[in-house]
């Protein structure tokens, strides 16, 4: 009779296991749930199948400044958990030798549902994405060989390897895959916004107004709830573009002065905001698209002075401060 | 390959990078070819468009081979760097690839050996082709270092090169 009740425990959870959505064929616990109220994630693991030891290994390379040329700067210098994973509110980072990148250093959550990456789109994976931060040489400035080579020369590093890939090998995939199991398990989802669409809390009466407002002029890009639509858009801060953006990738003058609609989430923290941080608060921001939009051939038809009154201007702003999501930047399976 | 009585066969995981500058690396190794009588080869100067966009890859495809565009994702299909007094800087650099509808650069060649091509069990047949790397700057398009001293992204002139360099293969002679 004993074996028979635990025969039955073992077949509901098998049961259970297998209505569930599978996102990790791999050993280990898979630490990758989306939320309830989110679509379906870009990027599923299958290829990659997700491993604690896979997910340990990545977190372990991105705060590893062994990444760099000179080992001095790793990921987690320009991407601070403190500050939602962007740098610490600077308009742009400083690389190898002292040198300033040219665009603002972006958060990083739910980049698992992101179809590209970058300012401009130009990366299509998320296994690739840390190939132009690793090798760009106002940034990490290495070369892929020389962080294999590195890596290979440290015992550490090939027992981790081993745990988390079961080989001896250490390759460029293998890093870029444990990154990647690192950075498309960070998600936030945690926050008074995703609390209130969960009817778990209320909004006061100007997130209320906020939201209404958010809905009524932003929502077209800004797309509940990853904030974004991931599309290119010029939303009119420059008659000019010193940076042509999505137009260095596709060379069409017509995506000259576009830019990745970035996520508002954790907005708040994220400061200073624009592709190259021109503005340093969220005041300055709504400010622009109250009253501050400058026309261009690539302007987006979408985006018009609105026009705000003081009022509805706080009202927006206390609704994306409700985007700020606490757990995320304290939890400590992100951190260093 | 094609078989000299129909039908062919195609190799797995068929990605050669091809290394001129080091030596005994322009010999490409084919193994396990099913034994029979063939008559053409086929291959492609470029990499296929979904390897384009599954993230990271191995081997031939590594990014540790320096043929990754890190901020465009793409495959390098093609460097061809050197000096010129003709380019302003003194120097060129034709870093080719693109394989979006757009800003498609890959070629597939195919070349008839005009007598069949031997695969026995243990035997070690070679087949001799000949690259002119000439044909880069006058085979369909004209192209100068003096005018266009960089190509290094996916676009018109990228194409342009890559057509003049898949005209620069041609089948020589086989050894038995």
């Amino acid at each position: 009779m004993k074996y028979n009740k635990i025969w039955a425990v073992v077949f509901t959870a098998l049961t259970l296991l297998s209505c569930k959505k599978e996102y990790s064929t791999g050993g280990g616990s898979p630490q990758f749930t989306p939320p309830p109220h989110f679509p379906e994630p870009v990027y599923t693991f299958k290829a990659n199948p997700l491993t604690k030891n896979g997910i340990a290994l990545g977190k372990k390379l991105f705060y590893d400044p062994i990444l760099s040329a000179d080992n001095s700067i790793s990921c987690g210098s320009c991407h601070a958990q403190m500050h939602a994973f962007a740098d610490h509110n600077v308009a742009f980072s400083t690389g190898v030798g002292g040198k300033l990148g040219k665009r603002n250093s972006p958060t990083l959550a739910n980049l698992a549902w992101y179809p590209h990456f970058m300012a401009d789109g130009g990366i299509n994976h998320i296994e690739v994405q840390p190939l132009a931060p690793i090798t760009d040489s106002l940034e990490m400035a290495e070369t892929m060989s020389n962080v294999v080579q590195k890596l290979s020369a440290d015992s550490t590093y090939r027992a981790l390897f081993k745990k988390a890939f079961k080989t001896n090998v250490i390759d460029d995939q293998k890093i870029f895959y444990a990154l990647a199991q690192f950075m498309g398990t960070i998600i936030s989802a945690n926050s008074d916004y995703d609390k209130y669409i969960n009817g778990r809390i209320s909004y006061n009466a100007s997130q209320e107004k906020g939201l209404e407002l958010f809905r009524q002029h932003c929502e077209s890009c800004h797309k509940e709830p990853l904030f974004t639509d991931f599309s290119f858009k010029n939303n009119g801060i420059d008659t000019a573009f010193a940076d042509i953006g999505r137009g260095r990738i596709t060379q069409d003058y017509n995506d000259y002065g576009k830019f990745k609609v970035p996520t508002l989430r954790n907005i708040e923290m994220t400061y200073p905001y624009m592709h190259d941080g021109r503005f340093y608060n969220l005041e300055d921001v709504i400010d622009h698209y109250s009253e501050g939009i400058k026309e261009s051939h690539s302007k987006d038809a979408s985006v018009n002075n609105l026009h705000l009154t003081a009022q509805e201007k706080k009202d927006l702003i206390n609704f994306l401060k409700t985007l700020t999501d606490y757990s995320y930047m304290s939890n400590i399976n992100y951190a260093e | 390959m094609k078989k000299s009585g129909g039908g062919s066969w195609i190799e797995d995981e068929s990605y050669y990078l091809v290394d001129v500058s080091q030596t005994g690396g322009i010999e490409i190794v084919l193994t396990d070819i099913p034994e029979d009588d063939y008559t053409e080869i086929t291959y492609t100067i470029g990499v296929d468009s979904t390897r384009n966009v599954s993230g990271s890859q191995t081997g031939a495809l590594s990014t540790s081979n320096g043929m990754f565009w890190s901020w465009n994702s793409g495959y390098i299909f093609m460097k061809f760097e050197g000096t010129s007094p003709q380019a302003t800087s003194g120097t060129f650099a034709y870093h080719i690839g693109g394989f979006t509808t757009a800003n498609n650069a890959i070629y597939t060649n195919t070349h008839q050996f005009g007598t069949n091509l031997a695969i026995t069990e243990g035997g070690t047949p070679k087949v001799h082709m000949h690259v002119d790397m000439k044909s880069i700057f006058d085979s369909q398009y004209t192209i100068s270092v003096a005018t266009m001293p960089n190509v290094q992204m996916p676009g018109t002139n990228a194409q342009m090169v890559a057509t003049n360099f898949h005209n620069a293969f041609t089948f020589d002679h086989i050894h038995q």
